[in-house]
């Protein structure tokens, strides 16, 4: 065993794949300055990690030798070698729990992880960045939060080599491409295919209209791709291709659909709830089911684009009988759900029906780089603070604006005395400029007794 | 004055001050321990003086959480300098430090606050002066620059799990000996700093040539690195040392420290004490070649953790008392006073106390409820015993699967803050009747509180007491009141009951007997008290009956080999714990697994 691997790691990202004849796991270890950090787990699962704890994996997941990885902890730290054996062994158990996709163990009751107040990790980096590789779109639907011109300049297939680069030495494991329609660019296979030879997980945000082209699809699979997230809109055609504003969309989309479930990519739809739709949800999540659709993703409308201005959006005073509609529909159909879009808990709160903590994770979390390179807070919302290829990404991740949406800065002085703060954040920003709702302040409510 | 970026090869200073914020208690795994706080203030000035050496003002304000331990040592090490604990002055909120010892921690000084600890909620000032601080210059070796000596700082951070300041008013100040001339010293950008490049350059009222950094959104758990440099001419040739001096601190340590000093303290936490690094003033350099240590690290146990779901809101008062594990004997009499609050029972005897059900039973009764009202069908004494353990056994359960995924601390200080709350909406009622009314509309998060006794007496001991509504459900020898009465307190009347109406004919009030306040409050304790005694009998028996049939409520341990990991058994496929998916919490249209 190379003895340069027996120390403490050092800061930065380190990738472990581990695949057998069932599955395939992408593990990345970043760590921070101080030797704490994160074990991202196919890009979906976050554990934090102390230093100690940064360090047994580190030795566990470089297969470093178990006595030679306690000879090296016991004359590291001031502790008993018994101690410091037993912690050892609970670690690695726990992450390999953690990592075996069969395993049903919960992270929390079963393995014994403690808990974070949500929004609480103080990050170096998002967990993912969305490449929005292109702005042109084969599709024109009304209510996009595309604020940008079809024909955005667009970086060349270098020089996206060169943005996924550093993006990997920033510590972002995890790559989204998005656009417009990223399918719409030739490239995307091999843009997949250096990012998945880097170590970093891939995904695609597509309307699907491409992936009924069993070649193309194969070529995607081939370079790497990890996930895929395909927009539909209804069951009806009329609809789906009402609010796409094309006529070959919905059957393009379905074979997409069809295609994709057949292969071996983790898949799920999207759809966006506005009026045209919400009225046949049922249908269309029991039409999903029948598909073969094992997770299906929900969100509102983003007020950004033409969402803006379409009008066709809900009120959060809806979402609820929607979404337990949502939840009766596809655990009937044993489908994931994940509902996506972050709201004011005051008005609809996403815990009462269980469906997890959704806040803006807009630098934060996930960050998005436009066509040319601009970096934007989140897929919608268009304003640049800085250039991937052209600033240090310390300027780009402490620009004014990300501090202000990641410290929420600006939130409405009713939320930043709310009880719901931590959790809820304020509720989407874009929301919160188009359509203005007013918070309700929410004290500490004597709870019903 | 111009920049320079920090030289790619830095020379690194070592400054072993370590300031360490410590709870002296009884070493307990550090979940045990509760430390949280920000630092809405946060200044620091490095003095380089005359002589070389190195004088540090901490300037530091401390906000401690509600719900978190009080804050009463804090740990100022001194591992690689001379200094004398002579040398060290420091306060708290203006006084001075009650007593500066030895360590037994670090190697340095103690500060202990003895009787000025910063209390749960309240903010503390503290400052220290460290002076005589050696061996902190090296010469500059940026190539641009002859004959000039280098100081490099990295003030004090915290442990991201402790300290929770988002922003932080911070500033940083850096003193070049005297003697320097306004054009002769040079400045570092900072590095890790969210404030700009440079917020301010001038001259001291003596003369010397300051730089200083400043910014509102800063934090106290994240590492920032300044510098600057000068003319070595400034300070004797003896007091910058020859010889570079580094550990690579980037490999070890929470708080960022970068030397082995810095690896001890950041462990610490496993002794239930928060991590506070000062002054260390070496800037990390990855590339460095490692500097092999022979003096082992603190051990902190390994943790792992997900984001969980943050407070978990809409318990009942009962729930919540499962979970703040408040004796079985006071959930039994808080479940017994919400049911006479919703006139679902009635007492028809005191002691041992016998309830009746009364019909129809008012709806939405929890099954907490419905139980405890069954356990009291049964007559036997042995029997009753075991229904009530039964239905409290699955309470539990309940609040455990209720408190899946959620944070329990921040859960069981937000349920802490209503108890609170409710009482000073009690105490702080403004007349008789309102205080009256609000104890009755809070009587189930006040019996939370540990001191409801006493609390009770001093609220109602000089005053009458308006009886609730139910109060004759509760004391079978008081009157019904009539059937049309309104609201949910009733008047004191004269000393003999009444039914008679008075006022309005369409809501006629009833008059119950005169009871004094101290007569009201006993009999509001007597009520607790004969449950246990009635009821539950031997507590510590009926509790460890409940107790044996159910896991507590989950606790993440740290102590070494135990980790809370139950392998195996409970959870799996249904678990409703938090989903520890980084998509799931994304704003739109996230992809991912």
């Amino acid at each position: 065993m190379e003895t340069n691997l027996l120390r403490l790691p050092e800061a930065g990202i380190y990738k472990y794949d581990i695949a057998d004849d069932n599955q395939r796991s992408r593990l990345h270890l970043r760590v921070d300055e101080g030797g704490s950090g994160l074990l991202l787990i196919n890009a979906s699962k976050i554990i934090y990690l102390n230093q100690t704890a940064m360090a047994m994996a580190y030795l566990y997941l470089n297969k470093i030798d178990k006595e030679e990885a306690l000879d090296f902890l016991t004359d590291l730290f001031d502790a008993p070698e018994e101690a410091l054996k037993a912690d050892y062994e609970i670690t690695i158990e726990k992450i390999d729990a953690l990592i075996d996709e069969n395993s049903n163990a919960c992270p929390i009751c079963d393995l014994g992880l403690s808990t974070n107040m949500p929004f609480s990790a103080k990050l170096s980096a998002p967990y993912r960045m969305d490449l929005a590789i292109t702005y042109r779109c084969n599709l024109d639907c009304a209510h996009c939060y595309n604020a940008r011109a079809r024909n955005y300049p667009e970086l060349s297939t270098a020089e996206w080599k060169k943005a996924i680069d550093k993006i990997w030495e920033i510590g972002i494991p995890h790559l989204v491409f998005t656009g417009g329609e990223p399918t719409l660019r030739d490239d995307l296979p091999e843009l997949i295919a250096y990012a998945d030879q880097k170590g970093m997980v891939t995904g695609i945000n597509t309307n699907g209209t491409r992936l009924g082209d069993q070649n193309f699809l194969d070529s995607l699979i081939a370079a790497g791709l990890d996930h895929v997230q395909i927009t539909f809109e209804s069951h009806l055609p009329d609809i789906h291709n009402g609010m796409v504003r094309r006529d070959f969309a919905w059957k393009k989309t379905l074979e997409g659909i069809r295609n994709v479930v057949k292969s071996k990519l983790y898949m799920m739809t999207n759809t966006t709830l506005l009026n045209n739709n919400a009225g046949h949800l049922r249908e269309t999540l029991q039409f999903l089911a029948d598909e073969g659709v094992p997770t299906v993703g929900l969100n509102a409308l983003i007020h950004s684009g033409k969402g803006a201005e379409v009008g066709t959006g809900l009120r959060e005073e809806e979402l609820p009988a929607l979404l337990s509609l949502a939840i009766e529909m596809t655990d009937k159909n044993h489908q994931r759900l994940i509902w996506y879009t972050p709201t004011q808990y005051c008005h609809f709160d996403p815990l009462l029906l269980d469906l997890g903590i959704k806040g803006c994770t807009a630098a934060y979390y996930n960050m998005c780089t436009e066509p040319n390179g601009d970096v934007i807070p989140c897929q919608s919302y268009y304003e640049p603070v800085g250039n991937i290829l052209r600033d240090e990404w310390s300027e780009i991740w402490n620009h004014p604006l990300c501090l202000d949406l990641r410290n929420r800065q600006s939130i409405p002085q009713a939320c930043k005395t709310c009880d719901f703060l931590q959790e809820c954040g304020g509720g989407c920003p874009l929301s919160r400029e188009h359509q203005d709702p007013q918070p309700i302040y929410r004290d500490l409510i004597i709870s019903r007794s | 004055m111009v920049s320079t970026k920090s030289p790619k090869r830095t020379i690194l200073v070592v400054l072993s001050i370590l300031l360490l914020l410590s709870i002296a208690l009884p070493a307990t795994p550090a979940q045990a321990q509760n430390y949280r706080f920000t630092l809405p203030q946060y200044e620091v000035e490095a003095y380089l003086e005359a002589d070389g050496s190195l004088t540090l003002y901490y300037y530091m304000v401390f906000q401690n959480d509600a719900s978190a331990s009080p804050i009463d040592f804090i740990d100022l090490a001194l591992p690689y300098a001379d200094y004398s604990l002579n040398n060290i002055e420091a306060t708290i909120d203006g006084q001075p430090m009650p007593e500066v010892n030895d360590s037994a921690y670090v190697n340095g000084a103690e500060l202990a606050l003895g009787d000025l600890e910063i209390q749960p909620g309240a903010q503390g000032v503290v400052t220290a002066w460290v002076q005589g601080i050696t061996n902190i210059l090296y010469p500059y070796d940026g190539g641009d620059l002859e004959n000039y000596a280098n100081f490099q700082f990295t003030p004090n951070f915290f442990d991201s799990n402790f300290e929770r300041s988002t922003n932080t008013e911070y500033r940083m100040t850096i003193i070049l000996p005297p003697g320097v001339g306004i054009d002769d010293g040079r400045y570092y950008t900072p590095v890790g700093w969210s404030g700009e490049e440079l917020s301010e350059a001038s001259t001291t009222s003596d003369g010397r040539v300051y730089y200083s950094w400043y910014t509102n959104n800063a934090d106290v758990h994240s590492e920032y690195e300044f510098g600057a440099a000068f003319p070595a001419t400034a300070v004797p040739e003896a007091a910058i040392s020859s010889q570079e001096i580094y550990e690579d601190y980037s490999d070890n340590g929470s708080s960022g420290a970068v030397s082995g000093i810095g690896q001890i303290f950041s462990f610490l936490g496993c002794l239930g004490m928060g991590l506070a690094v000062i002054g260390i003033s070496i800037a990390s350099n990855k590339k460095a070649k490692q500097k092999q240590t022979t003096r082992k690290l603190q051990y902190l146990p390994p943790k792992l953790s997900v984001d969980g779901k943050g407070i978990r809101r809409g318990l009942t008062a009962v729930e919540a008392g499962i979970l703040l594990e408040e004796p079985l004997d006071k959930i039994l009499s808080m479940i017994l006073f919400g049911l006479l609050k919703k006139e679902a029972v009635q007492v028809t005897k005191e002691d041992p106390l016998e309830i009746k059900t009364r019909e129809p039973l008012p709806e939405g009764l929890y099954e907490y409820e419905t139980d405890f009202i069954k356990g009291f069908e049964t007559t036997a004494k042995r029997d009753r015993r075991r229904d009530l353990q039964a239905m409290l056994v699955e309470l539990v359960k309940t609040v455990q699967e209720k408190m899946k995924g959620f944070s329990p601390d921040e859960t069981k200080a937000y349920y802490k803050d209503i108890v609170r709350r409710a009482w000073l909406a009690v105490e702080g009622a403004q007349t008789p009747e309102i205080k009256s009314a609000q104890f009755d509309h809070t009587l189930e998060w006040t019996m939370l509180d540990d001191d409801f006794n006493g609390r009770t007496e001093n609220t109602f001991h000089n005053q009458n007491v308006y009886v609730p509504r139910w109060w004759y459900l509760y004391r079978p020898s008081y009157a019904a009141p009539s059937a049309n009465v309104g609201g949910g307190v009733s008047s004191v009347g004269s000393s003999a009951p009444s039914s008679a109406a008075s006022g309005s004919s369409s809501k006629p009030s009833i008059t119950l007997p005169h009871l004094p306040g101290s007569d009201f409050a006993a009999n509001i304790i007597n009520g607790a008290t004969a449950v246990s005694a009635g009821v539950v009998g031997d507590l510590t028996g009926f509790t460890s009956a409940v107790t044996n049939r159910t896991n507590p409520i989950p606790v993440t341990r740290s102590s070494s080999g135990s980790s809370g990991f139950r392998g195996g058994g409970g959870g799996g496929s249904s678990c409703a714990c938090a989903c520890a998916c980084a998509g799931c919490a994304c704003a739109c249209a996230g992809g991912g697994r």
